[in-house]
């Protein structure tokens, strides 16, 4: 077992604001990598804003509701999964893990069925493309090519999360990191409810074009 | 590897490196008030895209955003907790985001001189029509037509 505080630390107040300062800073640049797309996106949608709101329109808005909810459940178990890593019960953090990758993989399968309609209804620019009823098919087709690529990489994320958070199951259940240094937890916990924002701000943009 | 007499009671790893549990920073009940919290405004943003409040709906939507997002940082991921070096880190990300997005929506938002794209005439689709569908004249926006699809074309929409 190692020990809470490593030896290039005075005390463990200072490890652990550097661990927590470094993620942070790790999030501000993702803050900023969805932010790029966010700002192309919200430029075409003041352009085409009709042509935006039709391709709204055809996104399946349960299923985008339902992610949400489940995104916002699994951040409330990983925070409680901190909170019992940090009071050294072991059993309890592994049942809030092993629900956030439960709840992880449910949103990425209402994700994969989401494309998998989006797919038979003709709606993947660059596949077969095809709106009989829109004024203007090519900024539809724009809307949903930034539809594809914000969730996508959004998806990308989540999965990257998903890992995280099995490697962490795999640990916890060997003792690691419940019974010494718990920052590792908390670390990753922050990588999830950052992904956990960026969804709560592609949800209104993306779903609720009204 | 030393062996150890029977007569001494099994002790657990926690016992066995002697560290005594950390302080978490908000309880269970805390957790769940801010769970529940959070819900609801998911709940009004749904809720609040079933009326008709036309150009204030994304207003709307962003705030309630905004507020599940604040919700999120300062209690999920201990913002609240956390030094004020770290809170102006968490801070900054924020603020180079709304640099970015201001001085470009400056630029995009102010372009009077370019026209609204969608209220020109149709333009020549880009993407090839599906097999088996025949393809029809494009209609003007101020004249819709109701598509009849051919058999074999998927319901779109």
């Amino acid at each position: 077992m190692a020990e809470l505080v490593a030896h290039q630390f005075e005390e463990y107040e200072q490890q652990h604001e550097a661990a927590t300062l470094g993620m942070w800073v790790f999030i501000s640049t993702e803050i900023l990598f969805f932010g790029a797309m966010l700002l192309g996106y919200t430029v075409y949608r003041h352009y085409y804003f009709d042509s935006f709101r039709l391709g709204s329109e055809h996104l399946l808005m349960w299923a985008g509701t339902t992610n949400t909810a489940v995104l916002l459940t699994s951040s409330l178990t990983v925070a409680l999964a901190v909170r019992f890593s940090r009071l050294r019960m072991r059993g309890a953090t592994l049942v809030c893990l092993l629900i956030t990758i439960a709840l992880g993989l449910g949103f990425l399968s209402i994700k994969g069925f989401e494309y998998h309609t989006e797919a038979i209804e003709h709606l993947v620019p660059g596949l077969d493309f095809y709106m009989p009823e829109a004024a203007q098919p090519a900024n539809v087709a724009l809307f949903f090519v930034f539809y594809f690529f914000m969730t996508l990489l959004h998806a990308v994320h989540m999965t990257i999360g998903v890992g995280l958070m099995t490697f962490l199951t795999i640990q916890v259940s060997r003792g690691r990191y419940v019974y010494d240094n718990p920052d590792t937890v908390e670390i990753i916990g922050l990588y999830w409810h950052f992904v956990d924002l960026v969804w709560i701000f592609l949800y209104p943009l993306l779903y609720l074009v009204r | 590897m030393t062996t150890m007499p029977h007569s001494i009671p099994r002790q657990t790893p926690q016992q066995r490196n002697h560290i005594p549990p950390l302080e978490p920073h908000m309880s269970v009940p805390g957790l769940l008030v801010v769970y529940i919290a959070l819900m609801l405004l998911l709940a009004g943003t749904a809720l609040s895209s079933f009326f008709h409040i036309g150009t204030w709906a994304i207003v709307v939507a962003l705030v309630i955003a905004v507020a599940k997002a604040v919700l999120v940082m300062l209690y999920f991921m201990h913002v609240r907790f956390a030094s004020r070096m770290t809170r102006v880190f968490v801070c900054m990300g924020f603020i180079w985001l709304a640099i970015m997005f201001g001085l470009s929506l400056s630029d995009f938002l102010t372009r009077m001189w370019a026209p609204r794209m969608d209220d020109l005439a149709p333009q020549q689709q880009f993407f090839p029509t599906p097999p088996g569908i025949t393809p029809r004249e494009l209609a003007s926006p101020h004249q819709p037509i109701n598509f009849e699809p051919s058999e074999g074309v998927a319901p779109g929409g």
